[in-house]
C-alpha cells in the first residue's frame, strides 16, 4: 500500500464495490495508508488512530486516505510488525512486545519494576536508549517509530489479596510467553503460566489460572475482572503504544504531506495519552461499580526489591544493549 | 516411460519414510502437550516452551503431510466434475490439474525461500528460536508436493500407456 | 479484484483443482491484480494461519479417533448398544444410530464414525435381512452425529477462524445431537417396522451387564474430554492431546488390541489426514485476509442487509445456501472458507455465534449425506457394496428428518443455547 504511482489497472471487482487501495476515495487521494494494531474497536488505540484518519485526511484535502484495521482483523502482533516489513499493512499501533520480536537488545524495557511512571518511560524513550531502538527496528523491519503513545501501567488480578511477593506463593498466573516475563513473576513466586489472550477468561472462570495481569483498560474491556476477586494496582510494567510505518511508504509521500503525518501522528498522540489518562480513572471506577475490589496499599518497593535483588539481570543481559538496565534506572 | 520407472519408486521409498517422520513428529506433539499438563498438575509448574515447540513442529508436519497427500491423489478438491465428463476428457483434466499444481508449487518454493531470508534476523517469543526454522516448512513442503505431482504426472500416463 | 479473485476460486475447484490449491492460486490472482502486495504475503499468512494453539486439537483428535477405531473401542459400543436396545423395534438399525452417538462422543470426525463402525454394522444388518441399501443409509446418516456431538474438528475450525469459544460449541452441540439421534432412531423404528425387518433377541441383565463392563473405559473417554475442559484441567487443545494418551493407554495395555508395531502407522497416517484438513485451514486463512483488506465481508453485508433486513429470511437463505454448498463441499473445507465471512452478517441479524456455528455445522454435516459429494455416503455404500444411485435413494427419507430438524434448531436456538449458557 501507500504507493504514490497508482495505476489505475482494469478493476472488475470495482462493481462489487471493492474499496481496496486502489479505489480512490471520494477525495480523490492518491495515497493512502493501511493501519492495523489488535486492539478492540473503541480502545484507546483505536479512537487515536481514528483521530490520525480524521486530521490526515482533513488537512491533506483527502490527498492522503487512512484505512483502518482494527481488532486483529489482520492478524496478531508479530504477522502485523512482519507483514509491515513486507508491506502488506503500512502502519502498526503496537505494544512492547515489538522490543523482544524486532529489537531483541531492548527487551528489557519489559521488566517489571523498572519503568517508574511514564515520565521515566518518556526520558528512557526520548533519550539515547529511544535512538538506539529506532535504529534497531530500521534495521530489522525496514521501519521507523513515528511516535510513542501511552497505555495504563499493567496491574495484577487474582481471587485472593496480594500485597507482598509472600502472598504470590505459588499462584497460577497467566502471563505472556515471554521468557523475561516468566522469570520475573516466577522470582516473585508466583507459577507463572503463558496462555494465549483469548483463552484466558474461560481459564480464569473456570480456575485453570488462578490470576493474570493487564492494564486496566485490557481488564474491564474484555471483563476479566468479572471473574476476578481482587485488582491490585501493582502498575508493574509501564510501557508504550509504538506508533511504526514502513520506510518505503512513508518516503513515497511528498515531504510536506511526511511532516503532516508526523504532525497528525503526535496531535492524536495527545489526544491518546489524555484518553489514557482520563480512561483509567473511568476502568477504575467501572471495576469497583462491578463489584470487584481494588487494592492499592501493594508494597510495590517489596515486589521490585525482590527482583532487583535477585539474578534476574545477570541471566538476561547477556542478550541485551550495553548497560540497559543501568541506563534506564539512570533516567529515573 | 521407463526411463522414470526409478523415479516413482525413488518417490515411493521416500513417501514411506516420510511418513514414519510426520508419525514421529506427531508423537512428540502429543508428548509435549501432555508433558505441558503433567507439569501444570502434577508439579505445579508451568512450561513455557512446550506450545510454541508443539506449533512449530505442526506446521512442519503440515506440509510433510500434504506432500505424502499430493502423491496418494488424497487432497481434498471438488470431484463433482470429474465423475460426470467422459474419461477420455478425464485424462486431459487431470493434467491440467497438475500443471496447475505445479505453478502453486514453484510459488511455494521461490516465495519461501524470500520468505525465510526474511525472517531470518526474527527469533520466537518462547523458544527465541530463529524464526527461518519453521518457515522453512513452506518451501521444502512446496518441493516435496512438487515432486510428488510429477510423479502423479507420470503414473497418470504409465497407465493411459497401458490401458490403450 | 474481488469479483475475480472469486471467479478463479470457483473455475480451479470445478476443474477439481485440489481445494487448498485453487485457494493459494485465486489469491495468487488477487495479488497480482492489486499490484501493492507482497509475493511473500502468500507465505506469510500461509504460515500464520495455522500457527495456532487452538489447531492442535485437530491433528490429536484425529488421532485419537483413528486409536479408538483400531483399538476394539468402536466392537464394544457397538456390543454395549446392542445388549440394552437390540431388542427395540428396527433393531439393528438403532444400534447403529445409538452406537454413533456413542462413537459420535470420542471421535471428532464424520467419516471416521462411520468406517468405524460401519464396517461392523453394516455386515451385520444385511446378514439379517435388511436391505443393502437402508443398511447403508443409516449408517451414513447417523454417521454425522460424529460432528455434531462433541468432541468435532469442524466446531474447532469453526472456533479459530470466527474468534468463538471453542468449549462453547462442544457444549452447544448435545442436545442437538441428541435430539437429530432420537429423530433418527423414530425414523427408523418406523421404516424398519413398515419393512419387517427382525429385532434382535432380548439380552439377559447378565448380558447387559458384560457388555457395559466391556465399554466402560471407552465411555469414560468423553467424560475426560468435556469433564477436563469445564472442570478447568485443561484446555481444549491439551484434552484432545490427553485423550489420545488415554486412547492409547485403553488400546495398548488394558484391551491390548494394538501392538506397539501398530504405532507408527496410526500416527503416519493420522498427520497425513490432519495435514490434509490443516493445509486447506492454512490457503483459506490467506484467502480471507486477501478479502478483510478489501473489506469484503462488510460489503457482503451490506449487500444482504440491503436485500432483507429480516432475520427469519436471512437464516433461511443462509440454510439454503449452505445446503447447496454442502452438496458439493467437504465439510471442514467449507466452514472455514464460508465462517468468516457469514458470521460477521449473521452478527449484524443479532444471531448469537455459537448458534450460528451450530447452524453451519449442522447443515454441512448433511452435506455428507447429500449427493454427488458426500464423504458419508462413499465410505456406507462402499461397505455395503451399492452405487451411489441406490444409497441416495435409501437417504432421501431421512433426508426429509434432518431438514426438519435443521429448521427446529435454527429457529429455536435455545436448543443450542441452553447449556453453555448454563454453564
Ligand atoms: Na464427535
Ligand atoms: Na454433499
Amino acid at each position: 500500500g501507500g504507493s504514490s504511482d497508482t495505476q489505475t489497472e482494469a478493476d472488475p471487482g470495482a462493481d462489487a464495490g471493492d474499496q481496496g487501495e486502489e479505489a480512490p476515495a471520494e477525495g480523490g487521494g492518491s495515497y493512502s495508508i493501511d493501519i492495523g494494531y489488535i486492539n478492540a474497536t473503541d480502545s484507546e488505540t483505536d479512537l487515536g488512530a481514528q483521530k490520525f484518519k480524521e486530521l490526515i485526511e482533513e488537512r491533506t484535502g483527502g490527498e492522503l486516505t487512512v484505512n483502518i484495521f482494527a481488532n486483529a482483523q489482520l492478524g496478531g502482533e508479530r504477522d502485523l510488525l512482519e507483514g509491515m516489513s513486507l508491506q502488506t499493512v503500512d502502519m502498526v499501533i503496537t505494544g512492547d512486545a515489538i522490543f523482544g520480536m524486532f529489537a531483541p537488545e531492548y527487551s528489557g524495557l519489559s521488566l517489571p519494576f523498572l519503568i517508574k511512571d511514564t515520565d521515566h518511560l518518556d526520558r528512557v524513550l526520548d533519550g539515547e536508549v529511544g535512538d538506539e531502538i529506532n535504529a534497531a527496528i530500521n534495521e530489522s523491519l525496514n521501519s521507523r517509530i513515528l511516535d510513542y503513545w501511552h497505555r495504563g501501567p499493567r496491574n495484577l488480578t487474582a481471587n485472593t489479596e496480594i500485597r507482598t511477593p509472600d502472598d504470590l506463593n505459588g499462584m497460577k498466573l497467566r502471563v505472556p510467553e515471554i521468557p523475561l516475563v516468566v522469570e520475573a513473576w516466577k522470582i516473585l513466586g508466583a507459577n507463572p503460566t503463558p496462555m494465549a489472550f483469548d483463552q484466558l477468561y474461560v481459564a480464569l472462570e473456570q480456575k485453570t489460572v488462578d490470576g493474570q495481569e493487564n492494564p486496566l483498560d485490557m481488564i474491564y474491556t474484555s471483563k476479566l475482572h468479572e471473574v476476578q476477586n481482587y485488582v491490585m494496582t501493582t502498575q508493574h510494567l509501564i510501557a508504550p503504544m509504538v506508533v511504526v510505518i514502513n520506510n518505503d511508504t512513508f518516503e513515497s509521500f511528498p515531504e510536506e504531506m511526511q511532516a503532516q503525518v508526523v504532525e497528525a501522528i503526535e496531535e492524536a498522540g495527545t489526544y491518546q495519552k489524555q484518553l489514557v489518562k482520563e480512561n483509567e480513572e473511568i476502568y477504575r471506577q467501572q471495576i469497583i461499580d462491578d463489584g470487584t475490589t481494588i487494592i492499592d496499599d501493594v508494597d510495590r518497593d517489596a515486589f521490585a526489591k525482590k527482583l532487583e535483588e535477585s539474578n534476574i539481570v545477570e541471566q538476561f543481559q547477556g542478550e541485551w544493549a550495553p548497560d540497559l538496565v543501568e541506563r534506564i534506572r539512570a533516567a529515573e | 516411460m521407463q526411463l522414470f520407472k526409478p523415479y516413482v519408486s525413488f518417490m515411493e521409498r521416500l513417501n514411506k519414510w516420510m511418513l514414519i517422520f510426520v508419525g514421529i513428529l506427531l508423537g512428540v506433539m502429543t508428548i509435549f502437550i501432555c508433558t505441558q499438563v503433567f507439569y501444570r498438575y502434577a508439579l505445579n509448574q508451568s512450561l513455557s516452551w512446550t506450545e510454541e515447540a508443539t506449533k512449530y513442529i505442526s506446521i512442519w508436519s503440515v506440509f510433510l503431510g500434504a506432500s505424502i497427500a499430493a502423491g496418494r491423489r488424497e487432497l481434498i478438491s471438488v470431484e463433482a466434475i470429474m465423475q460426470l465428463i467422459p474419461e477420455k476428457i478425464e485424462k486431459a483434466f487431470r493434467v491440467v490439474v497438475l500443471f496447475f499444481s505445479i505453478v502453486f508449487c514453484l510459488y511455494l518454493i521461490i516465495y519461501g525461500f524470500s520468505m525465510v531470508q526474511e525472517v531470518a534476523v526474527q527469533r520466537s517469543t518462547a523458544l527465541r528460536l530463529p524464526m527461518w526454522i519453521p518457515y522453512a516448512a513452506i518451501p521444502v513442503g512446496g518441493l516435496l508436493i512438487l515432486l510428488n505431482v510429477f510423479s502423479v504426472l507420470i503414473r497418470t500416463f504409465q497407465v493411459e500407456e497401458r490401458g490403450e | 479484484m474481488a469479483l475475480f479473485m472469486f471467479i478463479t476460486l470457483l473455475v480451479l475447484m470445478l476443474l477439481s483443482v485440489p481445494i487448498a490449491f485453487s485457494l493459494g492460486l485465486s489469491s495468487i490472482v488477487a495479488i497480482l491484480i492489486d499490484g501493492n502486495l507482497p509475493y511473500e504475503l502468500l507465505i506469510q499468512r500461509m504460515f500464520t494461519s495455522i500457527d495456532s494453539f487452538a489447531l492442535l486439537a485437530v491433528p490429536f483428535f484425529v488421532l485419537a479417533g483413528k486409536i479408538m477405531g483400531t483399538g476394539g473401542i468402536s466392537r464394544r459400543l457397538v456390543n454395549l448398544a446392542s445388549a440394552f436396545i437390540g431388542h427395540m423395534s428396527g433393531g439393528l438399525a438403532v444400534v447403529t444410530i445409538v452406537a454413533s452417538m456413542l462413537f459420535g462422543a470420542i471421535s471428532g470426525s464424520s467419516a471416521a464414525t462411520v468406517a468405524a463402525l460401519g464396517a461392523i454394522l453394516i455386515p451385520a444388518m444385511i446378514k439379517k435381512g435388511y436391505s443393502k441399501r437402508f443398511a447403508a443409509a443409516s449408517q451414513a446418516v447417523s454417521g454425522e452425529l460424529g460432528v455434531i456431538i462433541p468432541p468435532s474438528i469442524p466446531m474447532i475450525l469453526y472456533g479459530v477462524s470466527t474468534g468463538t469459544s471453542i468449549g462453547a460449541m462442544f457444549l452447544a452441540g448435545i442436545v442437538p445431537g441428541l435430539i437429530i439421534g432420537l429423530l433418527l432412531v423414530i425414523t427408523v423404528t418406523i421404516l424398519a417396522k413398515m419393512k419387517g425387518y427382525p429385532n434382535d433377541v432380548k439380552t439377559t441383565w447378565k448380558d447387559k451387564w458384560i457388555a457395559l463392563k466391556e465399554s466402560t473405559l471407552a465411555l469414560l473417554m468423553p467424560v475426560i474430554i468435556l469433564g477436563g475442559i469445564y472442570g478447568g484441567i485443561f484446555t481444549p487443545t491439551e484434552a484432545a492431546a490427553v485423550s489420545v494418551a488415554y486412547a492409547l493407554i485403553v488400546g495398548l495395555w488394558i484391551y491390548k488390541e494394538i501392538k506397539i508395531k501398530d504405532l507408527l502407522p496410526i500416527l503416519g497416517e493420522s498427520a497425513v489426514l490432519s495435514a490434509i484438513i490443516m493445509i486447506i485451514v492454512s490457503a483459506a486463512g490467506l484467502f480471507g485476509w486477501i478479502m478483510t483488506k478489501g473489506m469484503i465481508p462488510q460489503q457482503a453485508a451490506s449487500l444482504i442487509t440491503d436485500f432483507t433486513t429480516s432475520k427469519v429470511i436471512f437464516l433461511l437463505l443462509v440454510n439454503l445456501f449452505l445446503f447447496f454448498i454442502g452438496m458439493f463441499f467437504e465439510t471442514s473445507a467449507a466452514i472455514i472458507i464460508l465462517a468468516p465471512i457469514l458470521l460477521p452478517v449473521a452478527l449484524t441479524f443479532d444471531v448469537d455465534p455459537v448458534h450460528f456455528g451450530i447452524i453451519m455445522i449442522v447443515n454441512l454435516a448433511m452435506g455428507m449425506v447429500t449427493p454427488p459429494v458426500g464423504v458419508n455416503l462413499f465410505i456406507s455404500s462402499r461397505i455395503a457394496g451399492i452405487t451411489l444411485e441406490e444409497i441416495t435413494k435409501g437417504i432421501l427419507p431421512f433426508l426429509l428428518v434432518l431438514i426438519i430438524n435443521l429448521l427446529i434448531l435454527t429457529f429455536l436456538p435455545v436448543i443450542s443455547l441452553w447449556l453453555p449458557n448454563l454453564l
